[in-house]
């Protein structure tokens, strides 16, 4: 029982930790908000594996989704 | 810029980078280390729909905001109902909406023809892109009342369209809406020029359709008056006074700010416009949303981004690019998906690309159909 308890109170201290480091990473521990920014760099999208080889090579467009212009 | 202006509510922004590398295993694994080695509440980015799909399952199970810049494909958000993704871009359902609510005000007074007379033609390539414009192309063009007389599918990776132009050539359309990559779109319009086929307007929908540079390479004078739909380019507006005069004045400065910027990193040569909406969907989220979060939901974690997002309510024109901002509520079938994110149709002329409509961006009137002596005019 008391092992249970212990155990329930670490887990409520490693998330009350976990909540707290996030808020302060979201908010600014050092005074900073951090984003993270998934971005696509090296290529080729997975549609020019379904063009012809001679045109991937004429093509350098690597921008299948484009909606704009 | 953010942190030149002072950062959010007196906070610098710190960015975070990782590299899907266009692959979905290496963006799951660098979304799994972003949100757990380095603790952020949001991520922005994501471009293609295979990485899309399963990034947007994780953050929402995850409970962390993905503040999606393309993921173009509505089945990214359709029927989800997802609480922490957001897409501020166009999906394919409408950018193929566009050209058809366009065609249904603009055809009566410039063809003389009435939208229930309209006869349209709808080509497309096979993939996710090409079939959810095209979807949508019928769908809206047929509440419109339009004859829908072809629709045709074809490979991305053909080597010849030489049938297609004959079933156009049978069907007679009075409008060709397509939807393609690069090489397949010049290659229709190659295809077309060669087999002298006719119409009196052809709409493209991004895709290779948005290379206007490239196409005006190969074509010349022939691409003039043919349309594109899409989120113009930031050169849209900055090569336009009339077009710059319809955003405020701040934007026309921030515009020209990201593309001097992006030219002293990238060398001279136009920005991609993915570029100019991932800018404009990142302006939004610092500018309008964190600002939120940290004053009214008591900081910047997920929770509070998402409540901040949700309360967003920017009219058109707003947005950097002219777009405004709404996220349809958790209820919606379209959770998540900015509801004025209104594509515009654009004109090419002279290798210049105008915005034709809606009226409240427009800088240019609209030419339809193509004038005599066009090549491909009736």
């Amino acid at each position: 029982m008391k092992r249970h308890a212990a155990l329930v109170l670490v887990l409520a201290g490693l998330l009350a930790a976990s909540l707290l480091t996030g808020t302060a990473h979201a908010q600014g521990a050092g005074g900073a908000i951090r984003i993270g920014l998934l971005y696509d760099l090296s290529g080729p999208w997975p549609t020019a594996a379904r063009r012809p080889a001679t045109w991937a090579a004429a093509s350098p467009s690597r921008w299948p989704m484009s909606t704009a212009a | 810029m953010a942190n030149e202006h002072g950062g959010v509510g007196g906070l610098r922004v710190q960015a975070v980078r990782a590299n899907a590398r266009s692959s979905p295993a290496t963006a799951l694994i660098e979304m799994e280390r972003l949100i757990g080695q380095e603790q952020v509440e949001v991520i922005v980015g994501g471009y293609a729909n295979a990485q899309c799909i399963p990034l947007a399952a994780r953050m929402e199970a995850a409970g962390k905001v993905f503040w999606a810049t393309l993921c173009a494909d509505p089945g990214v958000l359709e029927a989800r109902r997802y609480r922490y993704v957001f897409r501020g871009a166009p999906d394919y359902a409408q950018v193929g909406a566009a050209s058809c609510d366009f065609l249904a005000a603009v055809a009566q007074p410039k063809l003389g023809i009435a939208p229930r007379q309209l006869r349209v033609a709808i080509i497309h390539e096979s993939g996710a892109f090409g079939a959810g414009v095209a979807a949508a192309n019928q769908q809206v063009c047929a509440r419109h009342g339009m004859r829908v007389v072809l629709k045709q599918v074809y490979e991305a990776s053909t080597p010849d369209l030489a049938e297609l132009i004959v079933e156009l050539r049978r069907v007679r359309p009075d409008v060709v809406l397509h939807t393609g990559y690069h090489p397949d779109v010049t290659l229709f319009l190659r295809n077309a020029l060669e087999q002298n086929l006719k119409f009196k307007a052809l709409i493209g929908h991004g895709g290779g359709y948005a290379e206007l540079d490239k196409l005006a390479a190969s074509f010349g004078a022939d691409l003039n008056y043919i349309f594109n739909v899409g989120v113009p380019a930031a050169r849209s507006f900055l090569e336009f006074e009339d077009a710059a005069r319809r955003l405020g004045p701040e934007q026309e400065v921030l515009l020209a700010e990201l593309r001097r910027r992006y030219q002293a990193l990238k060398g001279p040569g136009e920005m991609p416009p993915q570029a100019g909406l991932a800018f404009s969907q990142t302006w939004v989220l610092l500018t309008d949303v964190l600002p939120r979060a940290l004053r009214k939901y008591g900081g910047a974690h997920a929770a509070a981004i998402r409540q901040a997002a949700l309360d967003t309510d920017l009219p058109l024109g707003a947005a950097p690019l002219g777009q405004g901002v709404k996220f349809a509520p958790p209820a919606s079938p379209m959770a998540g998906q900015n509801q004025r994110a209104a594509p515009a149709v654009m004109q090419y002329v002279n290798k210049r690309s105008y915005i034709a409509w809606p009226p409240a961006l427009a800088s240019t009137d609209v030419v339809m159909p193509f004038p005599a002596g066009h090549v491909f005019a009736p």
